[in-house]
């Protein structure tokens, strides 16, 4: 509890925070929309259509290699923290567990999913 | 029990001056920045030496405008998407050591939790993009994904290879194990690649294709306006500050220094380093969506793996 | 009542919500970020026991990692809506109803099942302790570094497969090109 007491103090000001200003500022400013003033801006002509639509970026293996990656890099650091400890013991595993995933990245490189397509 | 609550609203109200300041003073210094490097002056009519009102009557000019909500758009995630901005980049400060005794809470996780946190920025981008139902929001929304994917990692294994050195990832004995040293000299690499992947996440300049102006309107904010528009804005300039502090602690020895006190020390490196970032940005050019990914992906990346290997190298054997 | 037992529920009630609402949502989005909620209160269950190092990792990994790339998986699908109130509802009711009941019983029973097993070994007098040990990053580091080193060079192991798992399904797709 001590420990994060700031952390939950910040989240809870900080989600106050936002409404409290929205609501403030209401005091100032006009309201009182035309359905003109709500449409969609499209540099001045009308909307065509939805913007959510289904689309296909082409880098979705990459966010697939990220996620996994990311999982990785988070195993970094107690190990950083605690390597002077360890010694060479400590690097000889570091060394194996990240070769193991550079095989992975040089696959993914060979296969050509680090490019933009 | 209600000291720790007045100390904690105290602590978050310093934190909030801090950002509004950084808010208005780093527009003024953006803009006035911008103008002399095209020869030209900046704002200068509002306030008298060189229009320092000027950023203060637009924050007002802001509280005063119309709230508007498309009517195409997804009305909750639109509303939820400051707040998801807003929260984080509160919560980024807690770990940003001002002085040797002056931080909101130094943990023993602090860097991690930095990097943690600021990962709601680009969820909140996201989500703005796509709840505006704009086609130019939702493009920028897209690109801020392959910006997160591109430069993310080569962000947290460089810090990986600082955390080597000090032993530790709490920000404050970061910085005090950079006593003699700033690790900007031990870790070059790491210090080029940090930077470089920070200014990604900053979305600044060389990387601001999320928001890019000539192609994209404003990007992910396009829609929106007045007070919701200025929370992006708050939380924009508060990352680049605190973003900037980060740097600072991690490579340049925080707030160490000869003869002046930490704090000074601390702000005006960390202001030097926002003046750099600002500089880039009338500098260099837009990178390309391919260029982004090829240079987060072949070059940083490997960059920073093999920083991390020589620094485990040169941790164990010297 | 102490005020951690009031947090835990706080946030408990918040994961249970954000999971119904996952589940209820008729747009997809906003199932995505309902799901997104109960990642990030997940972490703040583990910071509650303190377990730092993990709540940490789970808002790097779940926030900066999983919830993007989710949120992307939502974009790539079709945006429509469920249509007419959501698929279950459309089925026959005593259907949903026995589903939901084996699903609740079942729950309970391992609720049970786990409770039995664990409430013996560790009591409550050996709960603050094991806490404490488990906050230390350094304490963790070790456990993981030399206790159970083996799984942890697994673990890089199964990183491994799943890239090129993910690779070898997914790349199929554009191959042709």
């Amino acid at each position: 509890m001590e420990t994060y007491f700031e952390v939950l103090f910040f989240i809870c000001a900080g989600l106050l925070f936002y409404p409290f200003t929205m609501q403030a500022a209401r005091l100032f400013r006009p309201s009182g929309s035309s359905a003109r003033k709500l449409a969609n801006y499209e540099c001045g002509v009308q909307p065509i259509g939805q913007a959510q639509v289904q689309f296909h970026p082409n880098y979705y293996l990459l966010a697939l290699l990220f996620v996994v990656l990311d999982v990785e890099a988070v195993f970094l650091f107690p190990w950083a923290v605690q390597l002077k400890e360890l010694g060479f013991f400590g690097l000889a595993e570091m060394f194996v567990f990240l070769g193991i995933i550079v095989v992975g990245l040089v696959y993914a490189w060979k296969k050509k999913v680090i490019q933009w397509q | 029990m209600v000291e720790q609550l007045v100390w904690a609203a105290i602590k978050f109200a310093a934190v909030l001056g801090f950002m509004s300041f950084n808010a208005i003073f780093l527009v003024w210094l953006e803009r006035k920045v911008a103008g002399f490097i095209q020869y030209r002056y900046g704002p200068m009519v509002t306030g008298k030496p060189h229009g320092w009102l000027q950023t203060i009557a637009d924050a007002v000019k802001l509280l005063a405008k119309e709230d508007i909500i498309p009517a195409l758009a997804d009305r909750k995630i639109f509303i939820l998407a400051p707040l998801v901005m807003i929260v984080p980049t509160f919560l980024l400060h807690i770990v940003i050591p001002f002085g040797p005794n002056l931080i909101v809470k130094d943990m023993e996780m602090g860097v991690l939790y930095f990097f943690a946190v600021s990962g709601f920025t680009t969820l909140a981008v996201v989500m703005a993009g796509w709840a505006s139902n704009n086609k130019y929001s939702l493009l920028g929304a897209i690109r801020a994904i392959a910006q997160l994917i591109g430069y993310e990692l080569p962000l947290i294994i460089s810090v990986a290879a600082v955390v080597l050195l000090a032993g530790s990832m709490s920000t404050q004995e970061i910085v005090q194990s950079q006593a003699s040293w700033p690790y900007v000299i031990l870790q070059p690499i790491g210090f080029l690649v940090f930077f470089i992947a920070a200014l990604a996440e900053l979305n600044r300049v060389p990387f601001d294709l999320l928001e890019a102006e000539s192609e994209l309107v404003a990007g992910y904010n396009t829609e929106y306006s007045g007070m919701r528009w200025a929370f992006f804005f708050l939380a924009e300039y508060g990352n680049l500050a605190v973003m900037s502090a980060m740097i600072v602690t991690l490579f340049l020895g925080g707030w160490q220094g000869p003869i002046l006190p930490p704090l000074v020390w601390f702000l005006l490196k960390i202001y030097l380093v926002a003046f750099v970032i600002i500089w880039f940005r009338w500098t260099f050019p837009r990178v390309r969506p391919d260029q982004l990914s090829k240079l987060g992906w072949k070059y940083l990346l490997p960059a920073s793996l093999v920083n991390l290997a020589l620094t485990s190298l040169y941790v164990v054997f010297i | 009542m102490s005020l951690e037992q009031l947090l835990f529920l706080v946030v408990a009630a918040v994961i249970v919500l954000a999971a119904l609402g996952a589940v209820f949502a008729r747009r997809i989005m906003h199932a995505a970020l309902c799901a997104v909620v109960v990642f990030t209160a997940v972490g703040g269950i583990y910071a509650i026991i303190g377990s730092y190092f993990i709540a940490v990792a789970q808002v790097l990994i779940y926030i900066g990692a999983v919830a993007t790339v989710l949120v992307f998986a939502v974009m790539l699908s079709g945006q429509k809506d469920i249509a007419g109130g959501s698929p279950i509802r459309r089925q026959a009711r005593w259907k949903t109803v026995l589903t939901w009941a084996a699903f609740v019983v079942g729950l309970v029973m391992v609720f049970q099942f786990t409770l039995n097993l664990t409430v013996p070994a560790s009591g409550p007098a050996n709960a603050p302790m094991a806490a404490e040990s488990a906050t230390s990053l350094r304490f963790l580091g070790q456990l993981l570094f030399y206790d159970y080193l083996l799984p942890f060079e697994v673990i890089s192991l199964l990183l491994l497969l799943v890239l090129i798992g993910a690779v070898v399904i997914a790349r199929k797709e554009s191959d042709p090109q």
